[in-house]
């Protein structure tokens, strides 16, 4: 279902999908790995 | 009196988080990248997350654990001539919770109705929202009757509140760990379900695909600060109070990314929600997807209350399931917000006048029913409009540019930074200065001037000019005068 959705989104579109998503949910990520490794 | 931490880290984080997420993440954020070109609107949105967002978050954690005080505490740490800016906060805080509770309310009414969902269908929804449940009036002067069941609702929302901050840090770091997974729950099932609807493809393309001339605007750009200033619950003194329950080796800096970057990704999310859902409602009414998005339904009450029960009352025998999903995701991501801003509220009576904490929050409850009965009348719809519109435009953004200005120009940038770098996972570089010293006092400063000048060529949305000076520039001009008259007042002194 999701791919017959990307499927029909302009690529422009699926760019703007996939570059907020990575620095909203990869900065997410990379923020709690960080308070994993290192303790003040 | 022995001072308040929080549980543990978690507890920090998700109550902060459950205090920026809100209604608006769900209702505001969409409808405004809709209007200031689709996909494109993420750039400036990214960029003055960055610039603004995240360094006002630095900001006001850094102070609040710095001085280890709520807002008006925090302020007077920097200057004592100052603390008035910290109870301005705690004022906007007051008056936005004293609307946020009714509004509450009628997500609860609507929480009792979707059981058999009473809104009707169609178009139904609608005259159901304005006539059968609000019983709104034609004018400003029509009150009376006051409406039962919402001042009903008020009160229940005003006692929710007050069990979830019973005991202060201690029982809302306990309470975190439903109200805000919760809701990430239930969107998580309303975005699955948004982009499965039959049309929902075509309103998810309206959201996504980018129109790169609009970049060109400055609107776009002031849209995009303005939008994150407000979503980040900054201005209400909140995350200074809490950042002020947090031990004294805590870190700063990664907690005030993490909570900035959860919000604006709890909005990005919550957009698949609503345009697909839109998309959808745009083909089973047989209009095209922009005549809805472009409408006062895909936004505000319109969305909550009149649009999506209309969707949910397509969705056959799981209908009376999603509405209630629906409603209880917005009471879950109502209810840390509004308890954040009345702990705000709390703690700077608590900190100045050594008072009894239960006997603050009942006092805060008290008034702020008070305050809230004008919202359950008749025209309480009009009166909620106009103080929800000066509060975002005037309050919140004259309070966030006091704060840099502060702290920029009067107690030094490094001062904080220097600060938050000591105790922090990882450190902030001079950038930080720039944003708060020219960066965000600058865009702040036009969105307020050119606010001024709307306001001074038409009254707001055409409402009587009288009813805009009751409910608006009267309470404006109140604030900072009741601000001030609280900081000379005398401190009561722990015996």
């Amino acid at each position: 279902m999701i791919a017959s959705i990307l499927a029909k989104l302009p690529a422009s579109a699926i760019a703007m999908l996939i570059v907020t998503s990575a620095v909203l949910y990869g900065g997410i990520v990379l923020c709690i790995v960080m308070a994993i490794k290192r303790k003040p | 009196m022995e001072k308040e931490y929080w549980p543990s880290r978690i507890s920090f984080i998700f109550a902060a988080i459950g205090s920026a997420i809100g209604l608006g993440n769900v209702w505001r954020f969409p409808y405004i990248c809709f209007r200031y070109g689709g996909g494109a609107f993420l750039i400036p949105y990214l960029v003055a997350l960055f610039t603004a967002g995240i360094p006002l978050m630095i900001l006001e954690l850094g102070i609040g654990h710095k001085m280890a005080g709520s807002a008006p505490k925090a302020f007077a740490g920097t200057g004592r001539k100052r603390e008035w800016v910290g109870w301005l906060a705690c004022g906007v805080g007051f008056m936005v919770i004293a609307y946020y509770a009714v509004i509450m309310s009628w997500c609860l009414n609507y929480f009792m109705y979707s059981f058999n969902l009473s809104w009707g269908s169609g178009q139904e929804t609608q005259a159901f929202f304005h006539n059968t449940f609000l019983n709104r009036s034609s004018n400003f002067k029509d009150f009376f009757p006051l409406s039962p069941q919402i001042l009903a609702g008020l009160v229940i929302s005003w006692v929710m509140i007050l069990l979830c901050i019973w005991k202060g840090a201690r029982s809302v770091g306990k309470i975190v760990y439903l109200t805000v997974p919760l809701p990430w729950i239930c969107l998580v099932i309303f975005v699955i379900k948004g982009i499965t609807l039959p049309g929902a493809e075509a309103g998810i393309a309206y959201y996504l695909t980018p129109n790169f001339a609009a970049l060109a605007d400055s609107k776009v750009w002031l849209a995009a600060y303005s939008q994150v200033f407000f979503s980040l619950s900054i201005g209400f003194g909140v995350m200074i109070a809490y950042a002020s329950f947090l031990p004294h080796r805590s870190d700063i800096v990664n907690n005030a990314f993490i909570i900035s970057l959860a919000n604006c990704g709890t909005s990005f999310l919550g957009g698949f929600a609503v345009f697909g859902a839109l998309g959808h409602y745009a083909a089973t009414m047989g209009v095209p997807v922009a005549e809805v998005l472009g409408s006062s339904q895909a936004r505000g009450f319109g969305l909550a209350f009149i649009a999506y029960p209309s969707i949910i009352s397509t969705l056959g025998r799981a209908a009376s399931f999603f509405g209630v999903i629906f409603f209880i995701m917005l009471i879950t991501l109502g209810i840390d917000s509004a308890f954040s801003m009345v702990e705000a509220v709390a703690a700077g009576f608590i900190d100045k006048f050594n008072a009894r904490r239960l006997r603050v929050n009942f006092a805060v409850a008290f008034v702020g029913i008070l305050v809230g009965l004008i919202f359950t009348t008749r025209s309480g719809y009009y009166w909620l409009d106009i103080v929800d519109h000066f509060m975002n435009s005037f309050g919140l953004v004259v309070v966030g540019l006091l704060e840099c200005l502060v702290i920029g120009y009067f107690y030094g940038t490094g001062k904080v930074r220097d600060y938050v770098n000591s105790k922090s996972e990882f450190s902030i570089g001079k950038w930080w200065d720039i944003m708060i010293m020219f960066v965000t006092p600058v865009v702040l400063g036009i969105s307020v001037a050119l606010e001024i000048k709307d306001r001074i060529f038409a009254s707001y949305e055409g409402y009587p000019r009288w009813a805009e000076f009751a409910a608006g520039w009267a309470v404006v001009i109140a604030l900072p005068v009741i601000s001030l008259l609280l900081m000379r007042a005398k401190e009561r002194r722990q015996t």
